[in-house]
């Protein structure tokens, strides 16, 4: 009898939970957190472990092959690279955050009001934004700094921010035009919510991951652009060093020969950059695995 | 019984193209009493969500006048003088649980957003003991505070929006069909649950449903709805025994009997979908009115 039963009874699912658990793990960009995670570190407390003063020009070595002393060679003005890496790349990343900053904020509080607003004003400022979108970016950061006057780190992560909102707008726009007739914001609007407090509680926290992605890749944007336009001689000065600063030097690194000094700044920002991308791979994927409603 | 809603020839029209308009609220009257609970039944499209939203602030109604405790709500001036009052003391429980509540905020959060955002002071102390209380009121285990909505069960996610609909204290709760999305166990806790708040506190309760045995069980009043037309409101009692209009006759017909023989050999009268034109509301009995047709002396 109690065979029989055991023949029709409950069979246990097989327990696959741990290994669902271990290829999450496996694919987390582990190695792409940690290499980034050291390199800003060290950009931070550059101080500890720049060899040289980075602005020091030692005309008596100048496009020195790496070595002892050297660790990376030095560039046509005797500065060392070794050091410059690090202190430039303060600058870099400074300005790929904080660009980043302004063209977040910028993205949320245009398409919040943009998809929150009435048909007509949002017609409008989409309009205007597909206007500023189709004009092309480098002129108009161009064109901004140059009425801004010499550039800066500052100057330059605000005219990167203010010209980067417009696709994140966007995502925010028809993201708040998605929750915005959910009837969670319509109770709430019941209750006596205000506009502010509708955007902080209820739609933030429900688009923020689908722009999360974006966010990332805005930070990978800001350094690329920030190194363009000073590889073209329109960003920072030669003097200000940053990454893309660096490799503003290198049409005349060519004509010496000395290659370290564009394939060690590449390198280091080639590799930032990966890793970031990385991340943000990453995010884009956990959020359409995405956190069910049901 | 003095009466909390005045509702005057209310019309609602929704426009889907700039020529064509679509009526969701034709001419309808009536009155909700205080501390009664009134049922709205009619099948899909009747209006039943329309009026309640309109009750609510949620449309603004294309003409007709609502008077809520003697305040105009549809007039834009008078609702301004008098906003706090109206959205504290009003509240309304969804149809379903899963869009109503946000995906990402905690029980806990989710039941004191109302106190929150009127600040104010929670009866039982903090802001969480507030939530803790509300939920045993409900019948939900205070373990569940720092869940997430994705976390509970139907039943659960609507005990959830109820408590924060109670959060204020409200005079009036509309239920907009919250049990349509339930399982019929659930559905027969949820109406207790109704039943039981309703008597502990005595707020109004505008109850919207399909199922219409619920709504016998629940309502003291019912009103029935057909495309947009109030066509009937009597006493529960009286109104599923002796139902007076066409459509109500037909409507309460298709209850199911459980038993197959009658379920067999019963005969379902037809109701034509005539298009109901300018008519009236007449008292037919006590308490109980009809629509008729204008200048049509039969029911």
């Amino acid at each position: 009898m109690d065979k029989q039963f055991e023949l029709v009874g409950i069979v246990n699912a097989p327990d696959d939970g741990e290994k669902g658990r271990k290829t999450a793990v496996k694919k987390r960009p582990v190695v792409s957190a940690v290499i980034l995670a050291l390199i800003v570190l060290i950009c931070l407390f550059c101080n500890l472990v720049m060899t040289k003063d980075p602005t020091y020009m030692d005309l008596y070595n100048c496009n020195v092959f790496p070595n002892g002393e050297f660790l990376f060679g030095t560039d046509m003005l005797g500065r060392d690279i070794f050091s410059m890496i690090w202190y430039g790349g303060r600058i870099s990343l400074f300005i790929g955050f904080f660009s980043t900053l302004i063209s977040t904020f910028l993205a949320i509080v245009i398409g919040s009001v943009s998809g929150l607003a009435s048909p007509a004003v949002d017609t409008v400022i989409m309009r205007a934004t597909d206007i500023f979108l189709s004009i092309p970016s480098l002129l108009i950061i161009i064109l901004i700094q140059a009425i801004l006057g010499t550039a800066n780190a500052l100057s330059i992560s605000f005219v990167i921010g203010i010209t980067s909102w417009t696709s994140i707008a966007k995502v925010v726009r028809t993201e708040v035009l998605r929750i915005r007739n959910s009837e969670y914001v319509i109770a709430a609007r019941c209750m006596g919510s205000g506009l502010f407090h509708i955007i902080l509680k209820h739609l933030i926290p429900n688009f923020i991951s689908s722009i999360m992605f974006m966010v990332i890749m805005n930070i990978r944007s800001a350094i690329v652009t920030e190194s363009t336009l000073s590889f073209m001689g329109m960003g920072l000065p030669v003097e200000i060093i940053s990454w893309g600063s660096m490799l503003s030097l290198a049409e005349r690194a060519l004509m010496t020969s000395s290659w370290w000094m564009i394939v060690i700044p590449g390198l280091f920002l080639v590799a930032t950059l990966l890793c970031i991308t990385n991340i943000g791979n990453y995010i884009r994927k956990e959020n359409n695995k995405s956190h069910s409603n049901l | 019984m003095n009466s909390l809603i005045e509702i005057k020839n209310l019309n609602h029209k929704f426009s889907l193209t700039k020529k064509i308009k679509i009526n969701a609220l034709e001419d309808v009257s009536m009155s909700i009493n205080k501390g009664e609970i009134f049922g709205l039944v009619g099948e899909s499209g009747a209006g039943k969500s329309t009026l309640a939203r309109c009750l609510m602030n949620i449309y603004t109604p294309s003409s007709g006048e609502i008077f809520y405790s003697g305040i105009n709500t549809c007039d834009k001036n008078e609702f301004r003088k008098n906003r706090k009052f109206l959205q504290t003391s009003r509240q309304i429980v969804f149809q379903d649980s899963a869009s109503s509540l946000n995906p990402r905020m905690s029980v806990s959060d989710i039941i004191t957003e109302p106190l929150v955002i009127n600040k104010a002071k929670p009866t039982h102390g903090s802001y969480r003991d507030e939530a803790a209380y509300l939920m045993e009121l409900t019948g939900l285990s205070p373990a569940l505070l720092e869940s997430f909505p994705n976390e509970l069960s139907g039943g659960q996610r609507q005990r959830v929006a109820i408590c924060r609909a109670l959060a204020l204290d409200p005079t009036l709760l509309l239920a907009d069909e919250p049990i349509a999305s339930l399982d019929v166990s659930i559905q027969a806790q949820i109406v207790n649950l109704f039943l039981k708040l309703q008597r502990e506190r005595g707020f109004t309760l505008v109850f919207i449903a399909h199922d219409l045995a619920m709504v016998e069980f629940l309502c003291d009043r019912v009103g029935v709805m057909y495309q947009g037309h109030l066509v009937e409101v009597a006493p529960s009692k009286e109104l599923f025994s002796s139902p007076m209009h066409e459509y109500t006759k037909a409507l309460l017909s298709a209850i199911p009997i459980p038993d197959p023989v009658a379920e067999r050999n019963r005969i379902i009268p037809v109701f034509d979908g005539i298009q109901l034109g300018k008519g009236e509301m007449r008292e037919v009995l006590p308490g109980h009115f009809v629509r008729c047709e204008r200048g049509d002396n039969a029911i």
